[in-house]
């Protein structure tokens, strides 16, 4: 357990859980951010304490069985493929907003951003699964720490995010990546990859001629498959699409 | 003469409004004031239609706007000038010149320093830009 903490594979895997999860909870931000909003001042506070709180739990076991179902053979190829599909559909804006009634009270934020969480978390939780690797203190200490920065950050992830679009972009391609990786893992595709020649380290990860790690060559295949899948169909979408709307008021 | 003038809520953004202040009386008569504050649209993700309306979103940019646009209310309010406020959502040089076009303004006033340091280094200075994009005459308030 204790020399788990000094290798280098751990400190990495640590920091990717956590740049996964915090890129990939800038719309889940955005949401809580929003939906605190429609509370009266002094309850803001409670309701994203609450309505986190309960999201962090409820992220964390979906997180483990996720874990759990991709040492299973074939899932990772469709975990992947999954992400693959979520990471594109982040990059193209969606199109209709829907006019959800403001709630002004608590309980019903709470159901919002709970809900909202539940929908908007399945790439992170797969992604998050995926980077885990199989080891869950890894799984959980990157959780720990990630979910809380984003959580009480959310204002500040929203303004970033306005600020630098580019960072939803950033977002897209680290799914891809991820994506790619997660593919070639799939213990389904071992035998079918010795057989074209890939060799396999001996922790099983899969190698191309000269020691370099299939998983990464693939990994950057996706995120370039994703940003440029997005890029064009948010592109073909509408060219040039801007919020314009406008709030006025006189005062003389 | 109609005047726009843009602010961001920082102290800096405030000095093109006590400029304004200062030489009320370089024009005949009171000026009509348009002051103007841009909001950078919510990014749209995908999922969001499900939590977050659109008058949720609305009402984001109205109380973002309105904090922002306060301190040069205050200060107008002072001086006895009368004005509109608009809260813009948009790209933020763009929305100022399209906006001053589309009310017909005579005059754009604009600080040179914006809201972070960062910021303007990052993205050119949002003043250079009006600058550049702008028909209408400029004054830009160092």
């Amino acid at each position: 357990m204790l020399e788990q903490f000094a290798t280098q594979v751990f400190w990495i895997g640590l920091l990717k859980i956590i740049g996964v999860n915090i890129i990939l909870s800038g719309d889940n931000a955005v949401v809580i951010a929003l939906a605190a909003r429609s509370l009266p001042a002094k309850q803001q506070k409670a309701a994203v304490l609450w309505g986190s709180g309960a999201a962090v739990v409820m992220r964390i076991i979906l997180t483990i069985f996720a874990v759990a179902l991709l040492t299973l053979p074939w899932l990772k190829i469709v975990g992947s493929l999954l992400l693959f599909w979520i990471g594109v559909k982040l990059l193209v804006p969606e199109e209709d907003e829907a006019d959800i009634s403001a709630s002004d009270n608590m309980i019903a934020a709470i159901k919002t951003i709970l809900i909202a969480d539940l929908v908007m978390s399945i790439d992170n939780v797969i992604a998050v699964a995926a980077a885990a690797q199989g080891s869950l203190t890894l799984l959980i200490l990157g959780l720990a720490i990630s979910i809380p920065l984003v959580i009480f950050g959310s204002t500040l992830l929203l303004h970033l995010m306005e600020r630098w679009p580019v960072i939803i972009t950033i977002g897209g391609g680290l799914l891809g990546f991820v994506a790619g990786e997660m593919l070639v893992t799939d213990p389904a595709l071992k035998g079918w990859l010795a057989g074209m020649g890939v060799a396999f380290s001996e922790a099983g990860k899969p190698l191309v001629a000269g020691g370099l790690s299939l998983e990464i060559i693939c990994g950057i295949i996706g995120a370039v498959i994703v940003v440029a899948v997005g890029k064009w169909l948010a592109k073909r979408q509408q060219p040039e699409s801007r919020a314009e709307a406008e709030v006025e008021q006189s005062k003389s | 003469m109609k005047i726009l003038i843009a602010v961001d809520g920082s102290k800096n953004s405030l000095d093109a409004v006590q400029c304004l202040l200062d030489h009320a009386d370089w024009y005949r008569g009171k000026p009509e004031v348009l002051l103007v504050t841009v909001h950078l649209p919510v990014p749209k993700l995908p999922g969001m239609g499900a939590a977050v309306g659109k008058n949720q979103i609305q009402r984001y940019y109205e109380q973002e706007g309105e904090a922002r646009l306060a301190p040069a209310k205050r200060m107008l309010d002072g001086a006895r000038i009368p004005y509109q406020t608009s809260v813009l959502v948009g790209p933020i040089a763009e929305s100022i010149v399209q906006h001053a076009k589309a009310k017909r303004c005579d005059l754009i006033y604009i600080g040179t320093r914006g809201r972070t340091e960062i910021g303007k280094a990052m993205l050119g200075s949002t003043a250079t830009k009006v600058l550049h994009i702008s028909d209408i005459p400029v004054l830009l308030v160092k």
